[in-house]
This record gives structure tokens, sequence and C-alpha cells, in this order.
């Protein structure tokens, strides 16, 4: 279970401070996925980051009761020098697992070949895509936290994985920030939109797409 | 035009004067100047009086029929020209006109007997045989059409629009063939144009070669990477051929790019049905059903397609799903009770085996980035030590003031202050450089902090050892006397070292230019800790003054471990923990404090 209380976070920018969260108190239920929609810049991703706890609020508390993924498709979380391998053995060590069990199996679901002792740096986007997948598959997190990314990767490994995340989703929970209403209407059932400071959370999906169309229609 | 004709005009001003007198010439003159005056209407009353009078003069008729067309009266232009046709006999230019004119107030018939004339009355015209070809094959001459479609393309070979317009009449003459020809020919003449390509491929794909198809529509899309409707044809290719998989990831990049793409939802579907997910098929096919309101059937197609698959997914709830069933043990992910640890593990052991992570990565990355990363760890006491040597060989003759080895006495202040300067500055570089890991939930930045400092304690310590075996091995130097009065001084060098790094890294966190003033703080502390001197050779005020400094109190310290005879007085060791421990809470302080300001 995840809580914010009284969560306020903003941004300077050049054009002035941006707020993300402005005062926000609220409960993501721990037994739901939840699809979180919101215009370009509306701040998403750091609210996944607020929820993962890699970014502090400037004022207020966020608490987690489970042990929360990083956020899956962000480009960190890789050293860039470091090989696949020297990667997925830190992140290993990181959370606890048998490092040399894991890491065969990341080198195993991720299908990357020899490119697995290469230095991540030198991967396509493809690869990096695979890589990162895998890697947030081979620990039982409680929460996976995913950011628009379930469209990379060719379509064999996409379907790999998203059978996958299929059948951790039977214990998990999931986050997902997106803009594609296919992807959240696949994991979530229930949604919330992400706009001007406020997190508003609905009970369906549908819902949440009907307030953020109407949020998108007053824009333009 | 000369100011002699216009002067009588502004005299006879509107009414029209004996028409005896002027030429056509002085008409059209007239008829610039009523213009410029903003008398259209009586411009063009001028003109038709004026036709009539010199039904010969092409140019007066000419000019009348520009004018009509210019103030928007199609109908009457066409007049004016047809009866100056019918005045003056057959002539190409006026033909095409009246055709053109024609087409536009929906004559077709006479627009096609112009065309004709025009054509018969000038056959090397390839617009007008453009012109004839199009309007025959509206009036389903296709013969006619094709040939004159033909006669064009072959005036002008690199007009693509001709070539196009021949491959149109015969795929309506189901004459696969002869259209590949065409737009082969089109493409050869202008191979950068997608949309021909594109046309090609369609071509291909009619007729059954689908390899060539599929060929033509990756060229399309490769030439314009970023066109749906490449992308839509193509899936509709790679589908019977066999790459679903392609299909699929295609129709998908369309409805990214365009969400309301009723037809590309369509067709997704229904490769996602095939495929075995039933699931994102009705999403995509109900997606479809509601987008497409007046689509082919009045919409009512897409909705039969997203009923069906609702039907058939109630009566099979589940459907083959071919190659990763969730039995899959790869897809189960590790199992087994050891990978839970993470939970069952208390908080200490989790900082700690957080800790050693980053510390073995950080061994690794200083390897992995210079191949000189651990050597120039053994280097850099070496250099100083040279340098003092040759700077201090001249002062100092005789002894040194502990010991009997000059080397020996920098090795001693010389080791332990570099791993203080390391662990000061290298707590904040730790964090630059771990950017990627600050992004995983689980690591903190006190773990980054206190992981960097440690492997900067682990080197100095392997540095250290070899270095005073080695003077010992060569008897330059004596075995520590108080091995424990040396580990007690590391350790507190290393706590005061790493309550600096502390406050360095969060300050500079928050205030970008304070690594670039504390080196200097650093060549501060060279001179006043005491690195090549002991404070007894100093006078007794400046003493007073540089035992405050809990650096120079460190390596005392540590020096009373190796030198017997050294116990200064000034060593006040409670002093020196106080100071360490305040500063290590006034580092906690400001990381807590600052924390949230700290941008990663």
């Amino acid at each position: 279970m995840i809580s914010f209380h009284a969560v306020h976070k903003s941004y300077r920018t050049l054009a002035g401070r941006r707020t993300i969260l402005h005062d926000a108190t609220f409960e993501l239920p721990a037994d739901r996925n939840i699809g979180i929609l919101g215009a370009n810049g509306a701040g998403k991703s750091t609210l996944l980051r607020l929820i993962a706890g890699t970014e502090l609020p400037n004022r207020g508390r966020v608490r987690r009761r489970a042990l929360v993924s990083f956020p899956i498709g962000y480009a960190g979380t890789f050293h860039p020098d470091l090989s696949a391998r020297a990667n997925a053995r830190f992140l290993a060590r990181v959370y606890g697992l048998p490092v040399e069990r894991a890491t065969d199996w990341i080198a195993d679901f991720s299908e990357l070949g020899t490119y697995f002792d290469m230095p991540v740096k030198t991967f396509s986007s493809g690869m990096f895509a695979r890589l990162a997948f895998s890697t947030s598959l081979a620990f039982d997190f409680d929460i996976y936290l995913i950011d628009e990314a379930t469209e990379a990767g060719d379509a064999r490994f996409r379907q790999k994985y998203v059978a996958a995340l299929r059948e951790r989703l039977t214990r998990s929970r999931v986050v997902i920030v997106s803009h594609n209403p296919a992807t959240i209407r696949t994991y979530c059932d229930c949604g919330a939109v992400l706009h001007d400071g406020v997190f508003m959370l609905y009970d369906t999906v549908d819902e949440a797409m009907v307030a953020y169309e109407h949020i998108l229609r007053r824009a333009a | 035009m000369s100011d002699a004709l216009r002067l009588p005009l502004g005299i006879v001003g509107l009414q029209p004067p004996p028409a005896e007198v002027r030429t056509p010439t002085d008409v059209l003159a007239e008829v610039d100047a009523l213009l410029q005056g903003g008398a259209g209407e009586e411009a063009i009353a001028l003109l038709e009086y004026a036709v009539e009078r010199y039904p010969a003069a092409r140019s007066l008729t000419d000019r009348l029929v520009g004018l009509h067309i210019a103030v928007g009266s199609i109908a009457r232009a066409l007049e004016a020209a047809w009866s100056d046709v019918s005045r003056n006999g057959v002539d190409a230019r006026q033909l095409s006109l009246i055709a053109h004119l024609a087409v536009q107030v929906g004559d077709f018939d006479r627009a096609l007997f112009a065309a004709r004339q025009a054509v018969a009355a000038d056959p090397q015209g390839a617009a007008d045989q453009a012109m004839l070809s199009s309007l025959a094959f509206r009036h389903g001459l296709t013969e006619e059409a094709e040939r004159a479609a033909r006669a064009a393309a072959a005036l002008e070979p690199h007009c693509i629009a001709h070539r196009r317009l021949l491959a149109a009449i015969l795929s309506r003459l189901d004459r696969a063939d002869d259209v590949i020809a065409t737009l082969g020919d089109a493409v050869t003449a202008a191979p950068d144009d997608a949309r021909l390509r594109l046309e090609l491929s369609a071509a291909y794909g009619v007729a059954g070669r689908l390899l060539e198809a599929e060929r033509e529509a990756r060229a399309a899309l490769a030439l314009d990477p970023s066109s749906l409707d490449a992308r839509l044809h193509l899936s509709g290719l790679c589908a019977p051929l066999g790459h679903a998989d392609e299909a699929i990831e295609l129709l998908r990049e369309v409805v990214c790019r365009e969400p309301d793409h009723a037809l590309a939802h369509y067709s997704l579907s229904h490769l996602l049905w095939v495929r075995g997910e039933p699931d994102l098929a009705i999403v995509h096919a109900g997606r479809a059903a509601a987008l497409d309101v007046q689509g082919p059937g009045g919409g009512s197609c897409f909705r039969d397609h997203h009923l069906a698959l609702l039907q058939l997914s109630v009566a099979q709830p589940a459907p083959p799903r071919e190659e990763f069933r969730p039995t899959d043990s790869l897809l189960r992910g590790l199992g087994g009770d050891d990978c839970r640890a993470t939970r069952r593990a208390g908080p200490l052991t989790g900082r700690s085996r957080i800790i050693f992570a980053l510390m073995l990565r950080e061994m690794h990355t200083r390897h992995a980035s210079t191949r000189l990363g651990f050597a120039w760890a053994i280097v850099e006491p070496l250099a100083h030590l040279s340098v003092l040597a040759a700077i201090f060989a001249v002062f100092n003759r005789g002894r040194p003031p502990l010991g009997w080895d000059w080397f020996f006495f920098y090795a001693t202040g010389v080791i332990p202050f570099l791993m203080w300067s390391h662990v000061t500055t290298n707590g904040f570089h730790g964090l630059v450089a771990n950017t990627h890991v600050l992004q995983i939930p689980a690591i903190r930045r006190l773990d980054v902090l206190v992981a960097s400092a440690l492997v900067e304690l682990a080197i100095a310590i392997a540095v250290g050892s070899v270095m005073f075996y080695a003077f010992w091995a060569v008897g330059k130097g004596p075995a520590p006397r108080d091995p424990l009065a040396v580990i007690e001084a590391v350790a507190l060098l290393w706590l005061f070292a790493f309550g600096l790094s502390l406050v360095n890294a969060t300050v500079e966190t928050v205030n970008g230019s304070w690594l670039r003033i504390w080196p200097s703080i650093i060549r501060l502390q060279y001179f006043t800790s005491g690195v090549f001197y002991v404070p007894q050779e100093m006078p007794e005020w400046l003493r007073d003054i540089l035992v405050l400094n809990p650096l120079l109190l460190c390596l005392e310290w540590f020096r009373t471990g190796f030198f017997d005879q050294h116990d200064p007085p000034w060593l006040d060791k409670q002093y020196a923990v106080v100071v360490t421990l305040l500063v290590i809470l006034f580092g906690l302080m400001l990381e807590v404090g600052l924390r949230r300001r700290a941008v990663r």
C-alpha cells in the first residue's frame, strides 16, 4: 500500500514554478492495478519517481508498505560503462537474490546472447528495453512501476514480456503511466488522472478516460 | 499607354464614343483604364459591345473571357469562348480552355467534345491529351481514354501525373500487368516518390505478386517513415506473408500515432485474435466500433466484428495461446524461498548488503574506466613522497624529527593525509557517478556516500600496508610499535573524513561551486596538518593554534603508533573524537535537511 500525505512537489523552471502535486493526500489501493493518465508535462514520470521514493517531495510524506520496483522503461538504473551482466549482478546483490541464478535468468529471458557481456552503452534501444524489462521481471516486486514503455522492443519479445507480466500480476500489482489508452485498458482495473497539481483517482479506467478526454478538450 | 489616348477618355466618361473611330487596341486600352478605376461591369459591357463590333478580333474575346473568369461567372466565360470558336474556327488553345470551363460548370459532354477538337487541332499538346483521357474515362470510353493517356505519357515522359492517370485507367480495366509496367516506369523516372511506390505496391498486390508488393511497400515506408498509409498497407501484406508479428507491430505504430484510426484498430483486432490474444483483440475491436460511426456499412461492420469477438470469447474462454503459456517456467521468474530474502531481511542487513553491492560496483567501475585505476593508488603517495624529499633535502640535513629516515617520516604523514583528502572529496563524485543507481528505490544517497568512503578506506589500507611493509623490509622504518594506536587513528581519521564528505556532498548538491573551493582547503591543510613536520618544531604560539586542527591530531596519533619516543602532550584524543562526532552529526543533519533540494 502506498499513501501520500499532504505531498507538495514543484519544480523551478525557466517559465516559473511548475507544481506537480499540490498538497495532495491520497492512497493507492493495494489490490488494484492503476493506470495514470496525464497530458505531456503534467508530471507523470515525476509522480512515478515519488511513488518509488527516488524523488523526494518538497513537503509532506510518502509511505510505502510494499516492495516497489524501479521505474521500468526509464533509461536510468543501468551503468553505461558496465556490461549487462555486471548491472544485473549489482541489482541482484541490492535486492538480495542469489546472484548467479538471477543473472542467468535475466540472460535467458532477455535473449541478448553475447551482447549480455558488452557494455550497456553499446546497446540499441530495443536491446536496452529487453534488458530493462527482463531485469525488472527477475525480482518479485509487490508493485511494478511502468513508465509508458510497454510498446518498446520487438513484437515477439513484447509478447513474451506481456505474458510474463500477466503471470506476475496474479500476485503483484502494477502502476502504469501512459498516453496509450490500450496499454492502460489491458493491465489496469482503475484509473487516475494527474492534471494541474491535482491527482484524481477513479474507480474504473473508463471514468478516468472520460475525465482525461474532458481535460484535453478543455485545454484545446 | 500614352497620355494622348487617356485624355479623351476622361472627357468621354462612361458614354461609349462613336465606334467608328476606335480600333480593338483602343478598346483594350480603354478597358484597362476602366479596370484601374474599378469599373469592372462597364469594362465587361464595353468588351461585349466591341466583340460584336469586331467579331474577328480574338484578343477582345480573350480579354472578355479572362474578365468573366476573374469575376467568377464561368458560364458566361464559356459562352463567350464557345461563340468565338463557332465564329472564328477551331483553335487548340481556345478549345482546351473551353474544355476546362465546361468541366467547371459540369457540362461534361461539351468538355469532351472540346477536348477531342483540341487534340485533333494539336495532337502534340500533352495537357490536352491528358484532359481528353480523363474526360473519356469519365464517359466510360476506356479505349479512347487509354489511347490519349498513352499519348500524353509519350509526349511528356518525365510527368508522373500522366502515368498515374494511365495506371488508374488500366487498373479499372483489370489489366494488372500493364498497370505494373506503367507504374514501374514511373517509379524508375521518380524513384523518391513514396506515394508512387505505394501505388505500385498495391498494383503488385492486386496481381498477387506479394513479395514484390512487400518490397515496394517497404521502400515507400523507408522514403516516408511517418506515413500511416504505408504502414497500413504493409501490415496488410505482412499478414498473408506470414509476418503476423510485424503486421501487428506496424498497426500498433499506426494506432500509437493516430489513436482514432478506426480501420487500424479493426485490422489490429483481427490479427491479435488470430494470434491468440483475445483480450487485446476485443479492446481494439471495441475501439474501432466506438470510433467508426459512418464507416463501411454505417459503422455496422466494425460493430459486428466487435460483437462477434465478444460472443466467441464467451464461447471459448481460453483460446489457444501458441508460444507462451503461463506454465512456461521462464515466465514464473526465479521462484524459490531464497528469492523472497529481500523482504525478510531486517533493515540493517539490507543496508549492509546494498552498501557492499555498491562497493563492489565502485571497485568494478574504477577498474573498468581506467586501467591505471588501482596503480594510481600506489603511484600517488610515491609521487608526493618524492616531491617532499626533493624539496626538503636542501633544508633537512641529519636525522628527521622522528625515526631515522626522511622518506619514512613523510610517509607516516602523506598516506593518512591522502586517505583523508580522498574520502572528503570522493563522496560527491560517487553520487555523480551513481546517478543511475539512485533511480533504484532501495538505494539512498547515504548508502552511496558510505560505500565510496569505505572503498577509499579499503584502498588506503591496502596501499598503506604495502608501503609500510616495504619500508620495514628494506630497513628504512620501524614496524608499528603500537598497532592498536594505528588502527584507532585510522578509524578516527576515516570518521572525520566521512563527516566532511557528508557536508561536502550536501553543500555541493545545493550549491554547485563548493567542490571548487574545497581542494584549496585541502592544499592549505597540507601545511597545517603536520604532514612534513611535527608540532614541537613550531614556535609555541603557532603550535597552540595548530593543535586545534583535528586532522593534525589524527596524524600525530597515527605517528605515536610507529615511533616509541613520540608521545606529544598536546595530543588531546577526547577533543579529536568530540569534534569528529560533531562533524558527522552536522553532516547528517545537513543531509536530512537539504536532501529534498537535491536534484537527482
